[in-house]
């Protein structure tokens, strides 16, 4: 029997394999595209060519890569990833203790938590920025509360500065690392800290030395997701910091949206892309170094 | 306390007075998030059965709402023509997708509003119909200032105006400022809010201020020592805002003493009780305009004619002033809007005016070197 | 005293008490096992001594000290758990050095360390390894060469086999057993599991609604359980009702059967419980005679291999009786048949 024939036969019994793999395939595809296209279209327009005064013209040229490497941007885009790691890993910090007492509460309490955190998730940027704008004001806010404690003498004004733009990020990412972090701490056997703290670890030491290890991989995520949210963030550093803390993303709204210069703007943003790319590559890859060989 | 209203207002976009003084100027500041957001080009289309019709677009927000509400009724009565209104953001992304329909024959509206530096934009770009100016009678009641002139004849019209003053809160300022200058004085501390971003009026406000008019940005050395000007503003500015929310929740926290506003949104909140005073500084309060532009796609000339010949009567500019806000285009005289009404949008004294050709010709020296004076200052 | 002293330890979760005022010595070196049924309180006894949980009342005295007080990591107990609890982010080596690494041992000390308690548990070389490629009873030795790591006084086994199959459950008994004679380390386990008591404890704590019911050997609780609880929780008994009528009889029913002793301090006539185990039960066809003890029909014979367990419906109760098959009494049910009890191990308990 030839091979073909073969085929013929076997295909009338088996149920042929691609249409099973094919239904997975379909909204793969439609994400794909989803993401590939505007992506591809951004690399487009970085090489496209600029037309002063107008808009832009098909082109490949290099210039506005060049022009990026100039101390304005490569300072911004330092500033920028600097910020997001810290914040990154300031949430992270903050998150596991607090997540690790949540699991210790009770499960009412528990709920109420969760869901306390998960509709802060409701607040936009926005709200959250202008709120802490507000709060951070000499004539109403936390200052005031400082004055009445007797730690300040008179209310004043703090922000707009480094600290406002910090906390105020801090604020927003927060309720995410803790949801991050939760589910993985919930699960842990509580059994595993007790047998450390038999051993001699005292509460501080069981938690560092088996809880945290043990949530590596929930707290490198959380680090990632935080630090790709806020390399990103605009309202912030725009309202609650000072010209030296603007970020990337804005200089790439301005260029894109008050000069029209898109192809510099799109160059911006792959270079904002390529080193969150390589930040969190470096991130997971110095994350997955610590597991011992199986 | 009631201060914590202005951030509601600005996240809630309620319609009416509160979106009036937190999302209409958001076309100036170019902002990306806030208007983006604030002002999706969702169009709003009113169903019209009329047998004539012209689709006219305007920035969302409060603006549009105004339109809808006064001028496009007063318009449809007077013509017979029916309007669908269309929400346009602010920005150059409108500027960029207006450009694709065209290529495309397409015209999203036959009518819409551009500032002044989308209007150069767009004529480099080829986007804009010319107009033939006999069809427009009413054209010669409009300043001359406010009519765009390009090498192949009528591009634009004056739609609208307003004005950024000196804005100081009078509780905390005992003498009153009256030149821009006072911006720069170190002996006050850090004290003002300023306009944020390359779209900043600082450029005319430093020029006419310090380097005698705005000619001296027409040289790159000109926008060179303005930049260094500017860079010193960083000892005595608190708030740099790009978006009119920032500026007046830090104004009525008494973060800061005033700073450069919008004039007509100062006389509502001194209505409301707020200390405020809107000086038009010795230079000159600053004067922008939004005008008409038919994309070249548009077929409906006749009706957009009509609509340019409607709102440039006195009729319809003192009607814009009263209900908007704006300030007219026409000769006050020509207009029967009483001292007060006037006042409140407008002055008589020379203003400082935009310097559009110099922004479009040094656009990125401007854009990015407003930043890096910043950062560096 | 040398050993484990508990002087009226409690524990009270809100209005539940779990551990009732429990008085206890463990001497020095037992193997002692805490039994009871699921909920009786055990394993909160035993995490209270190793401190995991704070007594609500009473306290424990280590060789005579007081260590209520001293909180867990200081007390230095090896313990077990249940779930073993190892760390999966360690090696074999690094869980079994947790404790030296925490004490500052050199690493080379440590590794040799870590080697002799593997060589121990009989897993030598294998410290490398990762906890997810060892087998159950691999994980098992390495849970306890962790606990036996900083050379503990006292070793608390929280049911830590009761996750293994039969065999290898039975296998590892032994092997702790032997493991404890060898180092002598007072040793505490927790079970539920009377056989898995039997096997290994020289001491039985038994337990129930957090109050402690007997303590003694294995051989005692078995043969002389002191209520009707222990003698009906471990192992297979016949508990029958009975009368107390006079000294060294009670009567069952309507015979009067004869009895090691009745306890002092049983009115004459109050209802009693007759205990005997089913072994101690001897089985005779029916000859037509009169017999003295007890008869009745057999209703239910089955031959397990090494043992007939046939089942004797005597008036109201049922007889177990068990014995081997090479007594060759061939019963079969329906069969009438005279039970005759052997008065040494008839135990005669309060009600």
């Amino acid at each position: 029997m030839s091979t073909a024939a073969f085929a013929a036969t076997e295909g009338r019994t088996l149920p042929p394999p691609v249409a099973h793999g094919m239904t997975l395939f379909w909204p793969t595809l439609v994400i794909g595209l989803l993401f590939l296209i505007p992506f591809f279209l951004l690399v487009q327009v970085s090489f496209a060519h600029r037309d002063p005064g107008g808009l832009w013209s098909p082109g490949f040229e290099f210039t506005h890569y060049q022009a990026f490497l100039q101390p304005l941007f490569l300072e911004t885009l330092t500033f920028s990833a600097f910020l997001a790691i810290l914040v990154a890993l300031a949430a992270t910090a903050l998150a596991l203790p607090f997540a690790h007492f949540l699991t210790r509460m009770s499960r009412r309490a528990q709920v109420v938590w969760l869901v306390f955190l998960l509709s802060t998730l409701a607040l936009s940027e926005v709200l959250i920025v202008f709120a802490w704008q507000v709060m951070l004001a000499r004539r109403i806010g936390l200052s005031n509360i400082l004055v009445f404690l007797g730690i300040l003498d008179e209310p004043q004004s703090l922000s707009p500065n480094f600290g406002a733009l910090f906390v105020c990020l801090i604020h927003f990412v927060l309720p995410y690392t803790v949801l991050l972090l939760y589910p993985a701490l919930s699960r842990l056997d509580r059994q595993v800290t007790e047998a450390a703290r038999t051993m001699g670890a005292t509460n501080f030491r069981a938690f560092m030395t088996v809880t945290v290890p043990m949530v590596r991989g929930p707290l490198i995520a959380a680090v990632l997701l935080v630090f790709i949210f806020t390399i990103g963030t605009f309202v912030a550093p725009l309202v609650l910091g000072r010209p030296e803390h603007w970020t990337l993303a804005i200089l790439i709204q301005r260029t894109a949206l008050t000069t029209g210069n898109m192809p510099f703007a799109a160059a911006m943003a792959m270079f904002l892309l390529f080193t969150t790319v390589v930040i969190a590559i470096a991130t997971a890859w110095l994350g997955g170094r610590g597991e011992i060989k199986r | 306390m009631t201060d914590d209203k202005p951030v509601l207002e600005v996240v809630r976009s309620r319609p009416g007075r509160t979106v009036y003084r937190s999302g209409r100027r958001s076309f100036l500041r170019g902002a990306g998030a806030l208007a983006a957001a604030a002002a999706l080009p969702l169009p709003f289309v009113r169903p019209s059965y009329a047998a004539r019709s012209l689709r006219v677009s305007t920035f969302g927000g409060f603006f549009e709402d105004s339109f809808v509400a006064r001028v496009y009724p007063a318009f449809t009565e007077a013509t017979g023509i029916a309007v669908e209104s269309v929400s346009q953001p602010g920005n150059l992304q409108f500027l960029v997708q207006l450009a694709e329909a065209n290529r495309a024959g397409i015209a999203p509206m036959d009518l819409c509003t551009a500032g002044q530096v989308t209007v150069l934009r767009g004529r480099n770009a080829e986007v804009w119909k010319t107009l033939d100016a006999s069809r427009i009678p009413s054209l010669d009641n409009v300043a001359a200032r406010y009519i765009h002139d390009g090498p192949n004849g009528l591009d634009a019209v004056g739609a609208m105006a307003w004005f950024q003053t000196l804005i100081v809160n009078p509780e905390m300022m005992s003498e009153l400022p009256d030149s821009w200058a006072v911006m720069w004085d170190e002996s006050l501390g850090q004290v003002w809010g300023a306009s944020s971003g390359g779209a900043s009026y600082l450029f005319e406000i430093t020029a006419n201020t310090f380097f005698g008019g705005n000619e001296v940005l027409d040289t790159e050395e000109g926008v060179r020592d303005v930049l260094a000007k500017i860079g010193e503003l960083t000892r005595t500015v608190r708030v740099w805002w790009e978006s009119e929310g920032t500026m007046q929740t830090a104004y009525e926290n008494e973060e800061i003493v005033g700073g450069m506003y919008y004039h007509d949104v100062a006389g509502i909140m001194a209505d409301e009780g707020v200390p405020i005073v809107s000086i038009f500084p010795k230079e000159g309060g600053v004067t922008d305009f939004g005008a008409w532009a038919q994309p070249s796609a548009s077929t409906k000339d006749d009706e957009v004619y009509e609509f340019i010949a409607f709102t440039t009567t006195p009729e319809a500019q003192a009607l814009m002033a009263r209900t908007i806000g704006v300030a007219p285009l026409v000769p006050r005289e020509m207009t029967d809007l009483t001292d007060e009404e006037f006042a409140a949008v407008s002055s008589e004294q020379e203003p400082i005016s935009l310097a559009a050709s110099a922004r479009v010709q040094f656009e990125d020296m401007m854009d990015q070197g407003f930043t890096a004076a910043l950062r560096q200052g | 005293m040398q050993g484990l002293r508990i002087e009226g330890l409690s524990k009270a979760f809100g209005e539940v008490r779990a551990v009732d005022a429990v008085d206890l010595a463990l001497p020095q070196g037992q193997f002692v096992c805490f039994l009871g049924p699921s909920g009786c309180g055990k394993t909160t006894l035993l995490r209270m001594i190793a401190g995991l949980e704070t007594p609500t009342g009473g306290r424990l005295l280590l060789h005579g000290r007081d260590i209520t007080e001293v909180p867990v990591h200081r007390r230095r107990f090896g313990m077990v758990f249940q779930s073993l609890a190892l760390f999966p982010h360690l090696s074999v080596a690094g869980n079994i050095g947790y404790a030296l690494k925490l004490r500052g041992l050199h690493p080379r000390d440590r590794a040799a360390r870590v080697e002799e308690l593997l060589q121990l548990v009989r897993l030598p070389g294998l410290g490398d390894r990762h906890i997810d490629a060892l087998s159950g009873g691999q994980r098992q030795r390495v849970a306890i060469a962790r606990a036996l790591a900083q050379e503990p006084s006292l070793m608390l086994l929280d049911e830590p086999l009761s996750a293994l199959d039969a065999k290898l459950r039975e296998a590892m008994q032994i092997e702790l057993r032997q493991l404890q004679q060898q180092l002598k380390i007072t040793t505490i386990l927790v079970t539920h599991d009377q056989r898995e008591a039997m096997t290994m404890a020289d001491l039985i704590v038994v337990m129930a609604d957090g109050k402690v019911q007997q303590v003694g050997s294995p051989l005692e609780v078995y043969e002389k359980p002191a209520n009707r609880f222990v003698a009906d929780f471990i192992g297979l008994n016949n508990l029958l009702p009975a009368a107390a009528v006079e000294p060294g009889a009670v009567r069952v029913g309507n015979r009067l059967l004869p009895v090691a002793e009745v306890p002092a301090g049983i009115g004459w006539g109050s209802a009693v419980t007759l205990s005997v185990r089913p072994e101690n039960v001897r089985l005779k066809r029916a000859n037509g005679h009169d017999h003295a003890g007890l008869t009745g029909e057999v209703v239910f014979v089955r031959d397990v291999g090494n043992a007939v367990e046939t089942h004797v419906r005597c008036g109201e109760s049922t007889v177990i009786a068990v014995f081997p098959p090479r007594d060759g009494i061939q019963v079969r049910p329906g069969d009438q048949v005279d039970l005759d009890l052997d008065r040494r191990h008839c135990r005669v308990l309060v009600q």
